[in-house]
């Protein structure tokens, strides 16, 4: 991961999600499957999917002097029933594994991404009993990437 | 040609060693019911703590940990020794990073072995 990333691994994965066909860019009226970033999940519609970047790994240094990093990611999948949450956690856990060597461009920066290496299957957090019950399974993950 | 010897005895005991410490295991983990909902929820605000409070320390700590570990080596542990001196590590820098709302969470952690060796 040669030199410093313009935008957050979250932001780099929401457009690697789209361009795979799992989510759609937030609009209004709202496309099936919106891809937010993390602070901005809004409470409608229900079927969104949010990704947050987290504390990723850090792998030591190269002779030549870059730092070898792989980022988190966390997506957080939500769903009015457990069975649609569930489908698309499964199918994001699909697609991202399936990502080798992808090229992805955000907001005019490329990025090309190596890999995708999930740490966990899609962990279920049961429903959201404190304000709408819908239900909820997030997926974690590291990503290797670099700014072209 | 050259011949080296004893490659095969030294490869048959290498073959012993890893027999001997493969199934060594540990777990650091967190026995509340809601512990993954509170460490994967990251919309939470947390007075104190953080989601997230296991595998941050997994991550960022890990020459830590792994130092732990050689240090349990060098004093002549096991291999059940060694992993649970790097499982009891991360519990140890996990802890502070636990949410606290009654206090169970945080005390609810354990390190403990989870295989043979």
């Amino acid at each position: 991961m040669p030199g410093p990333l313009p935008h957050s691994q979250a932001a780099v994965c929401r457009q690697l999600l789209i361009d795979l066909g799992v989510g759609a860019y937030p609009a209004v009226p709202a496309p099936d499957w919106p891809v937010y970033l993390h602070g901005g999940e809004p409470d409608s519609p229900d079927e969104v999917i949010t990704l947050a970047a987290t504390v990723g790994v850090q792998r030591g240094r190269r002779m030549a002097g870059d730092r070898v990093s792989y980022f988190g990611l966390q997506a957080r999948v939500r769903a009015g029933t457990d069975p649609a949450a569930w489908s698309k956690a499964d199918a994001l856990c699909a697609a991202l594994d399936s990502v080798d060597k992808r090229h992805v461009t955000v907001s005019g920066t490329a990025y090309l991404v190596h890999s995708v290496q999930r740490t966990t299957d899609p962990v279920v957090l049961g429903k959201e009993v404190l304000t709408s019950k819908r239900f909820v399974y997030t997926v974690n993950a590291l990503v290797d990437l670099k700014a072209l | 040609m050259a011949k080296v010897e004893g490659l095969t005895r030294l490869s048959a005991r290498l073959e012993n060693l890893v027999k001997k410490h493969r199934d060594a295991e540990a777990s650091t983990s967190y026995q509340t019911p809601y512990a993954v909902i509170v460490h994967e929820n990251l919309n939470a605000r947390h007075p104190r703590g953080q989601a997230k409070f296991l595998e941050q320390p997994a991550r960022e700590g890990r020459r830590d940990i792994a130092a732990a570990a050689r240090e349990a080596g060098r004093r002549g542990e096991g291999s059940q020794g060694i992993v649970l001196a790097a499982a009891r590590r991360l519990l140890e820098l996990s802890q502070p990073l636990v949410p606290v709302d009654t206090g169970a969470l945080k005390a609810s952690g354990r390190a403990e072995l989870t295989g043979g060796g």
